[in-house]
Formats: structure tokens, sequence, C-alpha cells
């Protein structure tokens, strides 16, 4: 195997050692058995005061946990994780990674989803689309889950409503202002 | 509609400060249900704070909805969304103030508020430098009421009562007493806590001054396994700092330095190859999850 030369900057080398506390974490039974216990530990990691580079370093962690994760209390409180803006260079291609982690859930558990599941995932991705990126795709999400019973419909509509592209940015296909009337 | 006004997407209709305030008659008006408290966490959990200048937001109406008579999950969903605005105006690095904290009024809330959902929300709040030198007395009492609460006997208190104590502390707003008496409390905390999501919390925040190793080490061979696993994380992100310390990679910080990493999977990962099975988890030498600005690897008790 090649070695890769790199200048590692402190944020990569911030993000390597989260990462390696949650896969630590993760191998400990405990740790894998207990899902409160899991909730408890990311609820108060979210509670904590970071600056924006520390939240950014948190991202391959939080892909990783996101990726593993069974419990849908957990990763309800996965969706709740704020993105820095804008996001350091290197933290880029982390974000991609933290949304193929919820993309991947989505393919996966397409078959079981429940109702609740969905809305958790679609609240992680419409809040990780700050560059409005998937407008078509929400779009399409809201006008299904007007089909939904009504106490699963307000959630779903409250997940969608977390989409809020950034001011410079706007839809891939036509304007603005078409695009809010959709 | 908010978001949309906000982002320039709406050229016509109601301004993002008229839907600001039609958010927030809807909150006052909603009847709270479980399936309620739901909704509104989800709601105000993404309702930005505004731009260009959250600091001249007018508030007061959101924290009316804060007052005891209010609903417990109205308090604790308003207080959220306070701490998410605060959160967002330092995440969101485009100059903008930050949204003015009523240190008083928290102060007074603090006195009162026994929910410990609401606790947890009010937690997560931290003051800015200019608020802090404006209301300095009530910075003292909001410092000695989490000083106070750390020691209830509810441990969802205990632990929310914990986080606001570091987060003060990592703000730079305790005194050099109040920074000893974290650092006591702390200790003593850790050799008697008997709750292991309490003890995880400890285990997260880096204590001032000299790490705990042999009070950690004691709760090693603690009978509840998720104590043991709390006191191991402590442990483990110590040691990572010290051999931090030992080897000099701190010198990587001045940006300077090339080495062999390994690394790279933190660095190269664009866009997973469409039969990846996620992000491919990296292996490094190191962890802690504490902050990059501190360090806690100074010493050792």
């Amino acid at each position: 195997m090649s070695e890769h030369h790199l200048a590692v900057s402190p944020l990569v080398c911030q993000a390597a050692r989260n990462l390696h506390t949650v896969e630590w974490l993760s191998e400990n039974n405990t740790w894998s058995s207990d899902s409160l216990y899991r909730w408890n530990f990311w609820r108060t990691r979210r509670m904590m005061a970071v600056t924006p580079d520390e939240t950014a370093a948190w991202l391959p962690a939080l892909a990783f946990a996101v990726s593993c994760e069974k419990d849908d209390s957990v990763l309800a409180e996965f969706a709740r994780w704020a993105l820095p803006e804008p996001l350091p260079p290197e933290a880029i291609p982390w974000r991609a990674a933290l949304i193929w982690s919820w993309e991947l859930r989505s393919w996966e558990r397409q078959r079981a989803a429940t109702s609740w599941g969905k809305t958790i995932r679609l609240s992680a991705l419409v809040r990780l689309d700050r560059r409005a990126e998937r407008l078509p795709e929400w779009l399409r999400e809201a006008r299904r889950a007007l089909e939904l019973e009504p106490e699963d419909r307000r959630l779903r509509l409250a997940a969608l409503v977390g989409w809020r592209p950034r001011p410079g940015d706007g839809p891939t296909h036509g304007d603005k202002a078409e695009a809010a009337q959709a | 509609m908010l978001h949309l006004a906000e982002a320039g997407w709406l050229p016509s209709g109601p301004s993002p400060e008229q839907l600001r305030e039609e958010v927030r008659r809807w909150v006052q008006q909603l009847e709270t249900t479980y399936q309620d408290r739901l909704l509104l966490r989800m709601s105000l959990a993404s309702f930005s704070a505004g731009s260009p200048s959250p600091e001249q937001q007018d508030i007061t109406g959101w924290l009316e909805l804060t007052r005891k008579y209010v609903d417990w999950r109205k308090r604790e969903a308003v207080r959220g969304m306070l701490a998410a605005w605060q959160q967002e105006s330092v995440l969101e690095r485009s100059g903008r103030g930050r949204l003015p904290e009523p240190l008083p009024d928290l102060a007074r809330t603090l006195e009162w508020e026994e929910d410990d959902g609401v606790l947890r929300a009010m937690a997560g709040y931290i003051p800015g430098a200019v608020e802090v030198s404006a209301h300095p007395e009530a910075m003292r009492a909001i410092i000695a009421r989490w000083e106070a609460l750390s020691q209830s006997d509810n441990w969802l208190i205990r632990q929310a009562a914990w986080v606001a104590r570091w987060n003060l502390w990592w703000a730079g707003v305790l005194t050099v007493e109040e920074q000893g008496r974290f650092g006591a409390d702390y200790v003593k905390a850790i050799g008697a806590e008997y709750d292991r999501d309490v003890l995880l919390a400890l285990a997260q925040i880096t204590p001032p001054g000299t790490f705990p190793l042999a009070t950690w080490a004691g709760r090693l061979s603690d009978q509840d396994d998720a104590c043991r696993l709390a006191a191991g994380l402590a442990i483990h992100g110590w040691l990572v700092e010290v051999m931090e310390g030992a080897s000099g990679e701190w010198r990587v910080a001045s940006g300077e330095w090339k080495f062999t990493t390994r690394y790279s999977l933190l660095t190269t990962c664009h866009h997973p190859p469409a039969n990846a099975a996620g992000p491919a988890p990296g292996r490094a030498g190191r962890r802690d999850g504490y902050p990059v600005r501190q360090s806690s690897a100074g010493g050792v008790a």
C-alpha cells in the first residue's frame, strides 16, 4: 500500500481523534447494546460549547455513528446537529460522507422504514441541503406527505420545514421565485 | 416561507420579520400534547435566528413563552430554540453579531425552573463577553445556581448542570474562585457519582487543572459496566493527549510539518462509490472528543 504524505491540519487531527473515540466506543458491548447511553453521549456532545472548527471536526465521527445506528431516538438526535457555514475546506468531503451515511440508511431500510424513521432521515437530509441542490426531491416528499395520516403528515412537513437554502444559492433549474411558488 | 424569504426566494409577500412573528403567534396558540412536543421541537430546531442582524431581534415575545405559567413542552422548545439561535450565530461565520443574551432573565428563570427538559435546553446557553460585562451580578447568580443544581437528586438535572458549568468555564466567564470550585467539585463528583449517564457526561467534559487520573482509575473497577466505560473514555482521552504531547505532534498546528499519516481517509473521501458501505472508518492513533483549543494533559493527580 502506498503511503500518503499529507500536511495534516489541526482540524484533520481533531477529526481523527473524534472518529477514533466513536470507533473505540462502538466496539464496547455496553455502548452497542444501550441506546439511551448512546443518546446521552450525543445529546451531551450537542449541548457542549464549540467553535465552528470543533463542530466540523465531529462530522466524520457523526457520519460513522449514523451509519451504525439502529435506534430512531439516537438518529433523531443526530438529525438535530447543526453544521458550520461555510465549512472549512477539509470538512467538505466529511459533509458528503455524512449525507452518504443518511442516504445509505434510506436505501438500506426502505422496505422496513417506518413513517417516523423516514421523517428523521428527511429531517437530517433537508438540513444538510443548504446549497439547494435537491429541491425537486423535497417538493416530491412534501406532496407525498399529504397522503399520510394527520399526525405523521404534520411531523413529515415539520421535517421538511427545516430546509433552509443559503442566501447566495438558487435552485439548480429555474429561478428562485418559480421554485418558491412550487 | 420564512427560510425562503430570508434566502431571497420570495420577491414579494410577507417580510421575514412578519413571518417570524407569525411563527411566534402559532407557538403561543398551540395546544401542547405529546405529539406537539415533537412537532414543536422539530419546527423550532430548524427555525433560523434570521439574517443579517440577529442582535437586533426583539426576543421579548419569545421570552414570554418561557414563563412559569407556560406549558413545560413549550418552555423546553423555546429555550432550545434560543440556544440554537446562539449556536447559529457562532457557527455561521458571516460577521453577524450574537443574539442578545438575556442574562438577567436567565438568572431569574433558573431560580424557579425545575423541569429537567427545560434545564437541559438552558444548559446549552453560553453567554457572550459583552453580555457578561453588562450583567456581572446576573452572571454570578447563574453560576451559583448551576453549582447548586449539579448536586440535584435528579440525574437529568445534575447532568445538565455539569454541562452548563463546563460551558461557562469554556466561555471564560468563571472567576478564579469559581474555577477552583468547578475543579474540586468535579473530582468529588467523579469519585462519588452513581448515575452512569451523569458519569458519562463528566467523562466528556475536561476539568480545568490537573487530570484526576487516580479517581477515574478507581471507577474502572466499578460494578456497573456503563460507569466503567465512562471511566475508560475519560482515561483514554487523557492518554491520547499525553501521547500527543510526548510525540510533539502539536507542531502540526503550525502547518509547516509534513508526515506520513494514517488519516488519509479523512482527507480523500469525496464521493463514495455507489457500492460503498458508508463512510470508511478511518483508523487513527488518537482520540479524545474534547475541543481543540484546550488541553488537559498538563498534569496528573
